[in-house]
């Protein structure tokens, strides 16, 4: 096997991707196509599902592929060693038979050699799903609504009507809750088709958009009634990052 | 096709009552299915992925399918278990719990495809190949992902293969009959193409690919089936129905095995064509030093034996061999040889269609016997009374009884007919007391034994004629410092010559006079034409023995030879045994 090479220029950013992705799960396979790197994963529950794509204009240096090659990683320790990141590093990996040597480049050159792992690979379709409602807002905006929401709930409510969004949660313990106005300064697109109502588990979500808010200051989210919530955060240096999460049903 | 079309078909299979109706069900099941899918439908309903000899086994068992089955649907694993515990059906808990829907799955928005027969297929294979680290967590995974996709009625039928109780009660006949008819072929063809290559899926595929059953041939590495006897028990019957004339061979009491020699390699299969290879490893390598051919196919019987006294030994004691991480140690403790009866094929020659006689001279021509292979003992025989005597001779010796064969008949695979008879007691005895018996002679050792005496010739006293009688040789039951003691014992008593007081058919190494005496304990007490205790008395030529002999550890010191027990008491011990009903 020929070694392929990739180089993404803010080590920092690939940190908080692959921090993202280890919220669902343990092992995955990033996919080396020709237009460039993607990942996609359940979690073990199968509840929720992370999708990656970095196009290959987002990297400083980018192999040619002529077949998929996978790349089996296992993330927590993927994860242990990009801790090690300096600001300012770049980071690069380099795919041999059997093994990924991360390199970070900065001031010195540092570099790990990784196992790649076998993952099961199960074909992984999109959740077809019409999602009759749609907010671009903040992350921050997310973030703060969730964990408000963790305060006293596990779960989280999603609503949305023609004038606004509203995430609460309610239970013994109190009840919480953020109104996102369609006309209010935070809010970049509003497009709801239909009233729109579901609850989702805080198990992930907590998580989710801890992480991600740092990679992203703006998500959308799209939801329907009783339907998955998909959350999309766009990655400055291009690409974006999905999360699918299932609802809460009686 | 669809999986769900499959498990359709399935349904209605086990709710039918008639067995034409099956047919028909399953006939037009294979007649939709495309040629590449119909190996795979006919491996699913049969509840094994892959032919028996393959060895190919799931490695699921309830509780790992429930796992599966709890991350697939979202109900917990202590609901999934009291779901399985009132219905005490995988297949039934699967179906509800999928059904349940509490927690939908996410992939179980939008349009899923449905699962294809072949996915299921190549997805339970790849489970059963799932192997070493992390292997658990992989079958449960891919597992998972299948119930995901199925339906509640496909998840039952998904979950009962899987824990190996499908159980439609489709036999191989059933599915010859059904296929036959789906593909337009004789019924006859496909049952002797499955006798000599009995692969259903592969068949299937083969005729639904339009491909003519004449090509299927024996294979060395593919087991055929087994011819089979019927059984009696009276030689006059046995020589009336083989034309007056029969091979006779000892029945040994061991296990059947198909020997398949491929260049360097040796394949054992059982009666019941699976690869037992594993548990024999010092058979595949002898056998592979004993036979001249570059490929062959034998048939023999694998015996264990006593690795003391080279004795045969029952057929229980190669149950050790059966537990994988004791097969090193019971090569040793438990030493098999091979007394091979049969030969189909050497060298791309088919021998099934020659005659018994030809197969015979062609076994003595590959096979070179060793200390460990061996041509089973046989005879050709006209008359019932010297088919008798060889019988006798036989059971005392520790057979079964004897196979009895036509001459002129060829290797019928599969087929359980007249040809082959076996010769077998409907009773086994049980013998009921101890015997003090005479050593007169004694054999030597080989190696552990070497130097001193393996086995002694032990003998009763009669006293209306002051003679010694023997009755067997036993090796068995003497210690390491059983067999020292003995060589001392016997050294004053040692002559050059069988003690003129002494009567045997038998040639020792070593005669003595009679003065040791030993208790004994067998199996039974059996007639034999090789010992001379009571020749005569319960039939002519034939005399008593004891069958499977052991030394108890008691030296008799305190008898004298005359104080030994008596050749009436043999007499008396043999009609006052317990007779059991032999099973088949």
């Amino acid at each position: 096997m020929a070694k392929y090479i990739l180089t993404y220029l803010d080590a920092k950013e690939f940190a908080y991707i692959v921090d993202s992705i280890s919220v669902l799960v343990e092992e995955a396979s990033f996919v080396v196509r020709s237009d460039g790197l993607f990942l996609r994963a359940l979690d073990s529950s199968r509840t929720a599902m992370v999708d990656l794509s970095l196009p290959k204009e987002a990297f400083e240096e980018f192999p040619e592929v002529e077949q998929e090659l996978k790349i089996g990683m296992n993330f927590k320790d993927l994860k242990k060693i990009l801790r090690r990141i300096k600001k300012g590093d770049k980071i690069s990996m380099e795919v041999e038979e059997g093994r990924v040597r991360i390199k970070l480049v900065g001031k010195s050159v540092r570099s790990v050699t990784l196992p790649s792992v076998e993952v099961v690979g199960e074909e992984l379709p999109t959740p077809k799903v019409v999602y009759t409602a749609m907010v671009k807002t903040a992350s921050d905006i997310l973030a703060t609504a969730v964990k408000d929401a963790d305060a006293v709930a596990d779960e989280v409510k999603f609503e949305a009507n023609e004038e606004a969004l509203v995430i609460g949660a309610s239970s013994d313990k109190g009840e919480v809750e953020v109104r996102l106005d369609r006309n209010s300064e935070l809010v970049y697109e509003f497009d709801v088709k239909e009233p729109a109502s579901a609850r989702y588990s805080l198990e992930y979500l907590l998580d989710i958009v801890g992480r991600t808010s740092r990679i992203s200051d703006i998500v959308t989210i799209e939801f329907a009634t009783a339907k998955p919530l998909l959350l999309t955060f766009d990655i400055p240096a291009g690409g974006k990052i999905s999360y699918f999460l299932a609802p809460r049903v009686e | 096709m669809l999986f769900g079309e499959l498990v359709k078909a399935l349904a209605a299979v086990e709710a039918t009552t008639q067995r034409t109706a099956m047919v028909k069900l399953l006939v037009s099941l294979f007649k939709k299915a495309k040629p590449e899918e119909v190996d795979k439908i006919v491996y699913f309903i049969l509840g094994d992925l892959r032919p028996p000899w393959e060895g190919v086994e799931l490695g699921v068992a309830e509780k790992l399918c429930l796992r599966a089955l709890s991350k697939a649907s979202g109900v917990p694993p202590a609901e999934l278990e009291a779901l399985y515990k009132k219905s005490g059906d995988v297949g039934e808990a699967a179906k509800r719990a999928l059904s349940a829907g509490r927690r939908p799955g996410l992939l179980a928005f939008g349009q899923q495809r449905p699962l294809e027969v072949s996915e299921v297929y190549d997805t339970l294979l790849k489970i059963a190949q799932a192997a070493g680290e992390g292997a658990q967590d992989l079958k449960v995974s891919l597992l998972s992902s299948l119930f995901a996709r199925a339906s509640p009625e496909e998840g039952k039928y998904i979950a009962r293969f899987v824990v190996g109780k499908l159980r439609l009660g489709v036999a191989d006949m059933t599915l010859i009959d059904a296929l036959s008819e789906a593909f337009g072929v004789g019924k006859e063809a496909l049952e002797r193409a499955y006798h000599v290559y009995p692969d259903l899926g592969r068949l299937a595929r083969h005729i639904a690919g339009g491909r003519p059953l004449d090509e299927v041939r024996i294979t060395p590495g593919v087991p055929v089936l087994p011819m089979l006897a019927q059984r009696l028990s009276s030689a006059s019957e046995i020589l009336a129905k083989l034309d007056g004339v029969a091979v006779c061979e000892y029945k040994y009491d061991g296990e059947r095995a198909q020997i398949h020699i491929r260049g360097g390699s040796v394949k054992i299969f059982s009666r019941r064509l699976e690869d037992i290879t594993h548990a024999y490893p010092d058979v595949a390598k002898a056998v592979r030093e004993a036979v001249s051919a570059g490929e062959a196919i034998l048939e023999g019987e694998i015996v264990a034996v006593d690795p003391d006294t080279g004795d045969m030994l029952p057929f229980q004691e190669l149950m050790h061999r059966k537990r994988k991480h004791e097969v090193a140690a019971a090569v040793e403790m438990y030493p098999a040889v091979l007394h091979l009866f049969d030969v189909l094929y050497v060298d791309g020659e088919d021998l099934t269609a020659e005659p018994l006689m030809h197969r015979r001279v062609k076994l003595s021509e590959v096979v070179k016997e060793t200390d460990k292979v061996f041509i089973a003992r046989w005879r050709v025989f006209d008359n019932a009374e010297d088919v008798d005597t060889f019988f006798h001779e036989a059971v005392s010796l520790g057979m079964e009884g004897l196979v009895c064969k036509s001459p002129n008949s060829i290797y019928e695979m599969g087929a359980r007919g007249w040809n082959w008879i076996k010769y077998k007691r409907d009773y086994r005895s049980e013998m009921i007391d101890t015997v003090d018996l005479v050593v007169v002679g004694a054999f030597y050792g080989r190696g552990k034994r070497a130097g001193l005496y393996g086995a002694f010739l032990a003998a009763a006293y009669d006293p209306s004629t002051d003679m010694f009688y023997t009755v067997c040789k036993v090796g068995s039951g003497f210690t390491d410092a059983d067999l020292k003691k003995m060589y001392e014992m016997l050294q004053p008593y040692k002559i050059p010559h069988r003690h003129p007081r002494v009567v045997s058919k038998m040639e020792a190494d070593v005669w003595f006079v009679p003065q040791v005496v030993v208790e004994v304990i067998g199996a039974e007490i059996t007639l034999s034409p090789l010992h001379t205790c009571c020749l005569g008395a319960v039939k002519p030529e034939v005399g008593l023995a004891v069958r499977f002999p052991r030394f108890t550890g008691r030296y008799r010191t305190d008898k004298s030879p005359e104080q030994a027990t008596t050749a009436a008491e043999m007499l008396e011990l043999y009609r006052r045994q317990k007779k059991v009903a032999q099973p088949e």
